[in-house]
């Protein structure tokens, strides 16, 4: 998680491993924030890079995809 | 903001599923964000929430949390080696409970069966080159004369 400036405004970009993330469940939880704050991903080899305009719903996102992440092993 | 941990389990000893479960009973306490290899070691962070985003006066601290955790992926590992255990027994009683509901699946279970064990001695009987017919048709009405029985 980290913090960069873009056009003097902060944004929060966070890195989600593929290895514990699955497309289908980011993808999701993409939609579901993508009224909330604005989204910007792009895609490493092994990371999801995701940038928000704010902290805290950057955060709710990590836990968000977790849930579903976790809500599809168990199913 | 809180202070936040970052935390390394061994996948071997605490499984995905456990690590997952107790982050999903903690979420509303602390944030989490997984990385690392899920087959070698899974690193965890934990940033707790605040205070105010939790409707306490005090929010908890993330050793608090780190505890709360591992206790939490204990209790998991537990109640998984406890289903794997009983996994034969659970399996029995639902065939049971199944079987109680609906008699006719006892019936038709044992016509397949049936089927599937002429077509065995059929094929055994072919593989070993037996000509005569008169010693597979004896087998067979002797399954079934057993099975009437």
């Amino acid at each position: 998680m980290m913090e960069i400036m873009v056009n003097g405004l902060t944004e929060e970009e966070i890195s989600l491993s593929k290895k514990f993330y699955p497309a289908d469940c980011v993808d999701r939880a993409m939609i579901d924030f993508s009224g909330v704050c604005v989204i910007k991903m792009n895609e490493s080899k092994n990371y999801y890079h995701i940038r928000m305009t704010d902290k805290s719903v950057a955060r709710e996102f990590c836990n968000y995809a977790l849930s579903l992440a976790k809500m599809k092993r168990v199913i | 903001m809180a202070d936040e941990i970052t935390i390394s389990v061994n996948p071997k000893i605490y499984t995905l599923d456990c690590i997952y479960s107790a982050a999903y009973i903690l979420m509303e306490k602390a944030y989490f964000i997984l990385d690392g290899d899920p087959e070698k070691e899974v690193i965890v962070k934990i940033i707790p929430k605040d205070a105010e985003q939790i409707g306490q006066q005090s929010g908890l601290k993330a050793d608090d949390i780190e505890k709360l955790f591992f206790e939490e992926m204990l209790n998991y590992k537990h109640y998984h080696m406890n289903l794997e255990k009983n996994k034969e027994i659970t399996r029995l009683i639902i065939e049971k409970a199944l079987f109680t509901a609906n008699p006719a699946i006892i019936e038709d279970a044992k016509q397949i069966e049936i089927k599937e064990i002429v077509e065995e001695i059929k094929k055994e009987s072919r593989l070993e080159g037996h000509s005569g017919s008169e010693e597979m048709n004896e087998k067979i009405k002797q399954i079934k004369q057993d099975d009437k029985a």
